[in-house]
Parts: C-alpha cells; sequence; structure tokens
C-alpha cells in the first residue's frame, strides 16, 4: 500500500528528473569506448562468447557463410563429434551471403566473435592483423601427429599464414579450369583443347568461334573469363609480375611484366577472344547456354555444370593455360577455420577446429557432396573417386587438383578488402572493355589507390 | 505566481510521458548513444581492435586534402540528388494530378503507380539488370529499333548516373502518394470559384492548385533530399561504386570504409560530412521555404 501511495505522490518533475537521470545513463553507456584489447591483450581483457556449465561442459559458437543445403552436411560432422566429444556443445549458425561480413566484422570491433568462424584465405591476415583470431603455431606443434600440416596443400599453408604463423585450417582449396564444349568443337571441326597448352594455344582456338557483324561488333566469343581479382592475380604471376612486396607491406603491380599481360588480354579481347561487359544475357551461365565454347570455371562447380548443363551437349574440362613463357598461371584461395581471439574456450574451439578440418570430416563436408578441392590431400583423393564415379562429364574432372601441386603459393595482405574495392573499380573496367585509359595508365592509378589504402590502414 | 495543475492536467501529463518514453528511450538507445559515439569517433583512428586512440581534426584534414574517393563520393552523390530529386518532384506531382482524376478504375491505378515504391532491394536491382544489359536488355533493344546504337548503361561512365535517376525514378510512387494527399485537402469551391470567374484548367493549376499545394511540395523537396543523399542499394547490389568510382555513392563509401576496410573511426568522419551537408541543404531549403511555401492557415 506504501508502494502504491510513494508512487501516486510521484510529481511530474521528479519524473522527468528520473527519466532525465536515466536516459543520460544509457548514452553514457552507449558511448563508453570498448575495452583496450590489442592483438597480444585480447583475450585476456574480453568477456567469455560461452561460459562453462558447472559439469564442465562448454559450447562453442561456431559460424559458417556456405548457403542452407551445406547445412545437413555440418550437421552430419556435428553429430560425428557429439559421439566423440559429448561435453562440447557446438552451436552452429549459417549466415548467407555478404550479410555474413557485416555480421562478422560488427562482432569483431565488439569483441564478441564466435569461438570458431569461417576465414577465407585472403580473410586471414585481415583478422590476425586484428587480432581477431588466434595464432595456432603452438597447438599445432602440439598436436602435430593429428594435424599433419604436410597433408595441406603448400600454397593454402602459405595463404593461412600472417607474420610466420599459422592463424587457420584448411576447409578447401579452390582453383580454376578451363570448361569446353565438345559439341560445338566438333561441329566446327575445331580440334579439342589439349591437356597442356599455352595462352596462345587458346587464343588461337578461340578465334574459329568468334563472329564479327558488318559494323564490326562481335557477336560470338572463344572464352567466358573471370576477371576476378585473386583469379586474374594467376596470370600475372605466369607472365612473371608480382602483385604485392615480398613482406605484403605494399602493391608493386605497375610493372612492365603486369602491364604486358594487361596488354595481351586487352589485345585479345579487341580480337573478339572474350566478350565486353553487359555483351552476355543477366540471369544464365553463358557456357551452359551454349553461348560460348570454352569458359574459365572453378573447382567447386562440377555439380552445377553437371545440373545445368544435363545432357544440351558434350563438356570436358582441361588446365589452365600456362603463359607464353611456360610458367603456371594458376592462383588459389580457399576457405579456413580459425579460432576468436575472445574465446573462453579456445581448448573446445581447438579439439572442435581439428575434427572440423580432419579427413574424416573434410571427406562429408566437401569430397562426397563434391564441393571444391578439398583442404586436404587426403581427401582430395576421395574427391577425385567420387568426382569420376559414373563416368560423368567433365571426364579430366582430376584436373583440378593435380593443378593445386602447381599453385602459385601467394599470400593475400591484410589490406585485401581495399585492393579487392579498387580491383572492382579500376581493373575490371580495363579487362571488359568500358576504361577509357590504357593499361599503364590503369595500373600506375590502381597501385597508388591501393598503396594509399594500405598506408591509411596501417 | 506559478499556477498549479490540476489534478486531471497533471496525471495527462504522466500519462503522457509514459507513452513518450518507449520512443525516448529507444531514441536514447538506439540513435543519440550512437551518434554522439560516432562524433567521437570520427576523430580518432579506431580500426575494430584496438582502443580508439584521438588524433585530433586528422581525419577531416586527410579527407577534404588527400582522399581522392572523398571527391567521388562527392561528385557521384551530388550527381544523383542534381538529376533525381527535381524530376521526382515533377513526375510525383504530374502523376498525382493524374491520380486524382475522377475516372473508372482511379483505385487500381493508384495502387500499380505507389506498387514500385514499396518493391525495393535485390530483386529491383536484378530486375533493372534485366532491363539495363547492354546486349540483351529491354531499353537497348527499343533503342536499336530506332536506329539508336545500345548503350552501356550500367558499365560506361558516361552512363551509368542516368541509369541510377531511372531507377530511383521507378520508386516516385511514394512521393506520388504526398502529392494525391495534399491535392485532396485543396478545398473543391477555389477551384469551382476561379472556373466561374472564368479560369481555365492551366490557370486554375498554376494560381490555385500550385499554391495550395507548396506546403507538400514542401515536405517532400525535404524528405527526398535528405533520402537521396543516401543513395546506397543499387549501387551496392549492381554496380560495387563502380565503373571507376562513378557511382561511388557516400552511402557506399561509409560502408565499405567501416564494414570491409574497418576504419571505424575514418567511416564515422565521412558519416558526419555527409550529416553536415544534408543539414545545411535542408536548413536551407527551410529558411528558404519563407519566401514559397503558403499556409492558408496564417493567412
Amino acid at each position: 500500500m506504501d508502494a502504491q501511495k510513494n508512487a501516486r505522490k510521484l510529481s511530474r518533475r521528479d519524473f522527468v528528473k528520473g527519466a532525465a537521470f536515466a536516459g543520460a545513463g544509457l548514452v553514457v553507456a552507449a558511448c563508453t569506448p570498448p575495452q583496450p584489447a590489442g592483438p597480444a591483450a585480447g583475450a585476456a581483457t574480453q568477456a567469455p562468447t560461452t561460459a562453462p556449465s558447472s559439469g564442465g561442459k562448454v559450447s562453442i559458437r561456431f559460424v559458417t557463410n556456405h548457403g542452407s543445403s551445406d547445412v545437413p552436411l555440418f550437421q552430419k560432422v556435428i553429430e560425428n563429434f557429439k559421439a566423440k566429444a559429448p561435453d562440447i556443445t557446438i552451436e552452429h549458425l549459417d549466415l548467407a551471403g555478404n550479410e555474413f561480413y557485416d555480421s562478422i566484422n560488427s562482432q569483431g570491433a565488439a569483441k564478441a566473435l564466435p569461438d570458431v568462424w569461417y576465414t577465407r584465405t585472403f580473410d586471414v591476415p585481415v583478422y590476425a592483423s586484428k587480432g581477431w583470431t588466434i595464432s595456432m603455431e603452438d597447438l599445432v606443434q602440439k598436436d602435430s601427429a593429428e594435424v599433419n600440416v604436410d597433408d595441406f596443400w603448400p600454397a593454402e599453408v602459405a595463404q593461412m599464414r600472417y607474420q610466420g604463423k599459422l592463424y587457420a585450417l584448411p576447409y578447401d582449396f579452390s582453383n580454376i579450369g578451363i570448361y569446353f564444349n565438345k559439341t560445338a568443337f566438333d561441329k566446327d571441326n575445331v580440334p579439342l583443347p589439349p591437356a597442356s597448352w599455352k595462352w596462345e594455344d587458346l587464343a588461337n582456338l578461340a578465334t574459329k568461334f568468334v563472329k564479327q557483324d558488318s559494323k564490326g561488333k562481335y557477336s560470338a566469343w572463344g572464352l567466358i573469363m573471370y576477371t576476378w581479382n585473386w583469379v586474374f592475380m594467376g596470370l600475372l604471376y605466369g607472365w612473371g609480375g608480382k602483385v604485392f612486396s615480398d613482406d605484403l607491406s605494399t602493391c608493386v603491380i605497375n610493372s612492365k611484366e603486369n602491364v604486358d599481360c594487361f596488354k595481351w588480354f586487352v589485345d585479345q579481347r579487341n580480337k573478339g577472344l572474350y566478350p565486353e561487359a553487359g555483351s552476355m544475357p543477366e540471369g544464365v551461365d553463358p557456357f551452359a547456354a551454349g553461348l560460348a565454347p570454352m569458359a574459365f570455371q572453378g573447382s567447386w562447380a562440377t555439380t552445377f555444370m553437371r545440373d545445368t548443363i544435363k545432357d544440351k551437349f558434350e563438356f570436358d574440362c582441361t588446365a589452365m593455360p600456362l603463359s607464353p613463357t611456360g610458367k603456371s598461371c594458376i592462383n588459389a584461395a580457399g576457405g579456413a577455420w580459425g579460432i576468436a581471439a575472445n574465446s573462453k574456450n579456445v581448448d573446445a574451439a581447438w579439439t572442435w577446429t581439428k575434427f572440423l578440418t580432419s579427413t574424416e570430416s573434410t571427406n562429408v563436408l566437401i569430397s562426397d557432396p563434391l564441393r571444391s578441392i578439398p583442404g586436404r590431400k587426403s581427401s582430395a583423393k576421395k574427391w577425385d573417386t567420387v568426382a569420376a564415379q559414373g563416368g560423368l562429364p567433365p571426364k579430366n574432372v582430376t584436373v583440378f587438383s593435380k593443378q593445386m601441386e602447381t599453385a602459385n603459393a601467394a599470400p593475400y595482405p591484410s589490406y585485401w578488402q581495399a585492393f579487392g574495392n579498387a580491383w572492382s573499380n579500376m581493373i575490371d573496367p580495363l579487362l571488359n572493355g568500358t576504361s577509357k585509359d590504357e593499361p599503364e595508365a590503369v595500373l600506375a592509378q590502381f597501385q597508388d589507390e591501393v598503396n594509399r589504402q594500405a598506408k591509411k590502414q596501417s | 505566481m506559478v499556477k498549479r495543475m490540476s489534478k486531471t492536467a497533471r496525471r495527462e501529463a504522466i500519462e503522457g510521458f509514459i507513452f513518450i518514453m518507449p520512443w525516448a528511450l529507444g531514441y536514447l538507445l538506439f540513435r543519440l548513444g550512437p551518434l554522439l559515439a560516432s562524433l567521437y569517433l570520427s576523430v580518432t583512428n579506431y580500426d575494430g581492435s584496438s582502443t580508439p586512440q584521438y588524433v585530433g581534426l586528422d581525419n577531416y584534414q586527410y579527407l577534404f586534402a588527400q582522399d581522392p574517393r572523398f571527391v567521388d563520393s562527392l561528385r557521384s552523390t551530388f550527381q544523383f540528388v542534381a538529376g533525381f530529386l527535381p524530376l521526382s518532384l515533377v513526375i510525383g506531382l504530374a502523376i498525382a494530378v493524374l491520380m486524382n482524376q475522377k475516372v473508372r478504375g482511379i483505385m487500381m491505378f493508384r495502387g500499380l503507380y505507389y506498387l514500385p515504391s514499396v518493391t525495393t532491394g535485390v530483386a529491383v536491382a536484378l530486375l533493372w539488370s534485366f532491363v539495363f544489359n547492354k546486349q540483351f536488355g529491354i531499353l537497348n533493344a527499343i533503342l536499336d529499333f530506332f536506329g539508336i546504337e545500345k548503350v552501356g548503361w550500367l558499365v560506361d561512365e558516361d552512363w551509368v548516373m542516368v541509369s541510377f535517376v531511372l531507377m530511383a525514378l521507378w520508386g516516385v510512387g511514394g512521393t506520388m502518394i504526398v502529392y494525391l494527399a495534399g491535392l485532396q485537402a485543396i478545398p473543391t469551391e477555389l477551384g469551382e470559384s476561379a472556373t466561374i470567374d472564368g479560369a481555365n484548367s492551366a490557370q486554375r493549376f498554376f494560381y490555385i492548385t500550385l499554391p495550395m499545394l507548396t506546403p507538400t511540395i514542401f515536405f517532400n523537396l525535404v524528405t527526398g533530399l535528405i533520402g537521396a543523399f543516401q543513395v546506397f542499394e543499387n549501387a551496392y547490389i549492381m554496380t560495387g561504386g563502380g565503373p571507376n568510382y562513378h557511382t561511388y555513392f557516400f552511402g557506399l563509401n561509409i560502408y565499405f570504409t567501416a564494414f570491409r576496410t574497418l576504419q571505424f573511426g575514418y567511416a564515422s568522419t565521412i558519416a558526419w560530412i555527409l550529416f553536415v551537408i544534408i543539414a545545411s541543404l535542408t536548413i536551407f531549403v527551410m529558411t528558404t521555404s519563407r519566401r514559397w511555401v503558403y499556409y492558408a492557415s496564417e493567412k
């Protein structure tokens, strides 16, 4: 009763005063800067993402970026893990598309990252340089026999290192090969692409399919080409160029070798090797639709291509051509798993990461459903077997795992996102025919922009 | 001597505060706090990992003196606003006048014109990708029919802004609805009196409808101005700011700087510059409104 009386006596002034204090308190709370947590201090100062229960059981937050079709695969691995480690509960969340990056980056800034999450190899240095992930070097050494780093692709190991230390364990590793339409080649009596060839050979074959109208406009091309940065970097390496300095601190793309490479492709585009931007219809795969006889395609696309092409035409794949000097033009990028610096259950997170990257789990996640090339060589053998089963095309599908052996070991820098943003704005227009500038000018501007961003972020 | 409030008035005041509390708390928690935090971050080098270090006005200095992308954002955003805003005001009004006619099925037409403004997002961006495709798009097919050379709507530096203005105008239904409400609030007797006095339809529109509609035009101008400066979605989905930063709007620049390159402090700096630009132009428009906005109740 007394309390009710007091409530009735509350004056408007008291009410407003109380509300103002509450509001000010909230503002102060919202404006309080985050707790100091540099790369070294990270784990010591951050709030736990999960707390061990009294029975010694722990929960691990695990975030993927794979899409709904892969969720059952992860659930299967989680069930297998539960049988072996019943005290560790895996709370799995799959975040699709770019929402994944928005979420991870926000959680990183808030020191509330999931215990284990998906880190692409070009994200590894970004997260490591921020102190968001832990170095796994000591953990790997402790469990070296179980982890068996020698079973990983050397190029991927190089990409999972930051300042010499391993910051992730691999999921998959991807590269690009050339898919070709056998039916179209046979129809035009053009010899099929060989197992090993150079870019000039590809251009010569492609020319047979190029069509030009009376106004000089192309209506058919020889190749559908990706101008993605990590893919095209392989071509630059093949031409003898470099993209980053050895310590990755600066971009050195503006070199004679790289200018030559870009000039070659721009020249070939002008001859109809591959289409300019806007020449292909939206929403269809141009190769699967039969609009070009050859196409770049990733190691991840085997089942997609089978499902999309069906029996429309016969197809196969072959290796990425070598450069004019005979060097490999393969660059690779992959997926991996990192452990958060803010995790309070690093031991459990490590146990889960080891299991997740074991040959057994990699088979479940990648080789059996025929996703991209597994991050473990031991699992890649299974991938080759599954891919060749039933005699389905492409018959030469094992070329993708073979190409991994010669992939350029090209680590990515911590300013990779800025590099990518500048690439899509400056390099893509150069390659797809919408830039008004020559390769020399574009590369110079691009290098300046990337180095400006790198300096700003350092 | 201060007059004491009656018991009823006091009770009403308390109830009023209670009703406003959810909004006030929401504002304090989710708006004012982050707003002040971002103002503070704009003078720091906060990168999402270490403690924000105070850097004074370095970020602002860098933005104005050394960042070519700021110039791109400034140019592309102003180009978009200058292209979109006047057209949206004029076309929105023209459609609203049409939708204000007493003809059979007018409700269906109103619904049809308003529909695009509520169907936004990825689906619409994809739809426009089909329309603007250089080789297979319907727009170029029409141009081709008339013997006009195909245009690289989304890939050509010279045309990409035109494409963005056209896409934005597709959602002009929102402006149209506000105009329609304004038109229907104009007393019909004014037009009837003018007709009796011999005014034709053009005279009635320019001397009665338009002046009576100025508060609505003012509202659409201010909200349109603020909205147009925050253009983001289509550029994010369709061009990523390209080609060659020609659609690198402020919104996109802030997003990339904060959530891709993780320079939260510097992104806050860009955001505050955008705020200053929008606030200055809004204040300018509001100041000039005394000269051209007519409120019947003030006379």
